[in-house]
């Protein structure tokens, strides 16, 4: 199973497992609403009528429970969230470091990102990006709240040319529009991309965010992961939520994002913890749904009995040395065979006379 | 091998046009049959007719890599996925439009007939006014001539349609043009054929020639 080889991933580089009711206290979400994706939870009142809710999230759990110390943490939790207009349960994986967050701790994370992508699919990329680093750029170049929203969704959707309108309706100018098309274009391999990112630093806060970024290639190089990490702008989801670094993580055969994951130094901040935090998530439902070998049968053999006529215990010998074998078997009574609630499709249906032949021979 | 989805009808017949001449011909699609896919493996392309309103929910989830559309798609449904290149061709305006000696009285809340109800519902919502949309699938402009809304909410490409019935347009919201699209994972994974052909078809885009459309059977 994938989740026993993440676990035994994250455990490799120190991570403790972290487990968790399937409910809170329903204030937790209603006071951090800012960092959940929805507004919508699923609530009901405890047995003194405090109001409780079914977990929409992992990481605001592990937050508020963390008591200032430095930590590493990884989950397989069930949460519930809506989608597409209904709510869903989702089963997620992902991993939390807690702490003064080096660089170190920053490319660890993002490391095990990719190896967790690793176990998945032999082709996987993970897209970097630094919600800090184009929030700069857009102040420096004086964008206004609104056009620095559209801007973004433009990033989100690689629409270069939208730009040029921006650019006409006086929201930027046309040197800034110019600038922000060549970035919306800019998907490089990590180290490459961070090189040229350096002449888009026009301000010294950006300049220090670029050399950042450039020692992190340093580290993923000896994790031995910087080949499928790539430097990607149109990645701006949730910048309320990060605060830094952002990554998302996808592999070839699944047509979403998989994983997505970021420095989200603010919700510990508003919990009024002083330490930083980084951490991702893995949604292991959609891998699930899509890598599921079909296996085309149900058992490797049916066997039919009469159940007048035939012994049982010869039944019990048969089944016995088939699954010595390591086989499936299914029995059922010969009358009962039209009969059955699942149609159960067999490598091979065979009596009773012919399965102990066959079982003989083995 | 990248996956195009290709809209049925003329804007279809345009694209692919487009592409052949960026050169991602594929010949089989000329041939009259039944087949519903065609490859040609040397240029690394399958085409595939769908659905002009279909596009999009092709290229979101992977069954298609590319595909065009036209912008109002986009703008109506709000897929998560690239919108690469403005491809100019498929021009025309997102417009209120309403009987020629249309008042309108804000006292009232204002009917909207449209397709595009969600792009309807945020432009009104960004003016303030008042609307109750009613959500037609065909044959918007008869809707204000039988007293079943106000205006409709529609895109316009010469308005001969509404000439005829002595509609006008009141009011251009947004112009629309067809969109290159793409899906967000493919762009990672096929990333250099995605890009020549965003290229090749931006190439033609910038030089304003104007392409032979080439008559499909589909």
């Amino acid at each position: 199973m994938i989740t026993a080889k993440l676990n035994s991933l994250y455990e490799k580089y120190g991570y403790r497992q972290f487990k968790m009711t399937k409910f809170e206290p329903y204030d937790l979400y209603a006071d951090n609403r800012d960092f959940l994706k929805s507004n919508q939870l699923i609530t009901f009142t405890d047995l003194d009528g405090s109001l409780l809710a079914l977990k929409p999230d992992v990481t605001l759990s592990i937050i508020k429970s963390n008591l200032g110390g430095e930590e590493k943490v990884y989950y397989n939790e069930t949460v519930y969230r809506p989608k597409d207009d209904h709510y869903r349960e989702i089963l997620q994986s992902g991993i939390e470091c807690i702490g003064k967050i080096d660089s170190y701790s920053e490319a660890e994370v993002i490391a095990l990102a990719a190896k967790s992508l690793q176990l998945i699919s032999d082709k996987f990329v993970i897209r970097i990006s630094d919600a800090a680093f184009l929030r700069q750029m857009f102040e420096t170049m004086g964008l206004s709240e609104t056009a620095q929203a559209e801007a973004l969704k433009l990033f989100s959707m690689k629409n270069a040319a939208g730009f040029d309108a921006l650019a006409s309706q006086g929201k930027i100018t046309e040197a800034s529009a110019n600038t922000l098309k060549s970035m919306v274009d800019l998907y490089k391999p990590f180290k490459e991309g961070v090189a040229e990112l350096k002449k888009y630093a026009i301000s010294n806060i950006s300049a220090r965010m670029a050399e950042h970024l450039s020692q992190l290639a340093a580290i993923f190089e000896s994790f031995g992961v910087l080949e499928s990490i790539y430097l990607d702008f149109s990645l701006v989801n949730s910048m309320d939520y990060y605060n830094g670094i952002i990554f998302q993580g996808a592999v070839a055969d699944i047509p979403f994002t998989i994983l997505s994951g970021g420095r989200y130094d603010k919700l510990p901040e508003k919990m009024g913890k002083a330490f930083g935090a980084i951490g991702f998530a893995l949604d292991l439902d959609t891998v699930g749904n899509y890598l599921t070998k079909v296996t085309g049968y149900d058992v490797d053999y049916l066997i039919t009995y009469d159940g007048e006529a035939d012994s049982s215990a010869k039944v019990a010998a048969v089944i016995e040395t088939f699954n010595h074998a390591e086989f499936k078997v299914r029995t059922v009574r010969i009358d009962e065979v039209d009969h059955m609630e699942h149609k159960i499709r067999a490598r091979k249906i065979l009596t009773l006379k012919e399965a102990e032949k066959e079982a003989a021979e083995r | 091998m990248i996956n195009i989805a290709l809209a049925k009808g003329r804007l279809g017949e345009k694209t692919y046009s487009m592409m052949a001449a960026a050169g991602f011909d594929c010949p089989a699609i000329l041939e009259k049959n039944r087949k519903l896919t065609f490859e040609n493996p040397e240029k690394g392309v399958r085409y595939f007719w769908v659905k002009p309103s279909d596009v999009a929910i092709y290229v979101e989830r992977g069954a298609a890599d590319v595909g065009v559309c036209g912008k109002d798609i986009l703008l109506e449904y709000d897929p998560d996925l690239y919108e690469l290149l403005d491809l100019g061709i498929g021009k025309c305006r997102m417009c209120v439009a309403g009987p020629k000696d249309f008042y309108d009285n804000e006292e009232r809340t204002l009917r909207v007939a449209t397709k595009f109800s969600n792009v309807a519902r945020t432009y009104y919502e960004s003016i303030g006014r008042d609307i109750d949309i009613i959500k037609l699938n065909g044959s918007i402009e008869i809707a204000p001539l039988l007293g079943l809304s106000d205006v409709i909410f529609d895109i316009v490409e010469t308005g001969g349609t509404l000439r005829e019935n002595n509609l006008e347009v009141l009011q251009e919201v947004v112009p629309v043009s067809a969109r290159l699209v793409c899906n967000k994972v493919s762009f990672q994974f096929k990333h250099e054929e995605i890009i020549r052909l965003r290229d090749g078809l931006g190439n033609i885009v910038k030089s304003g020639e104007e392409v032979q459309t080439i008559k499909l059977e589909h």
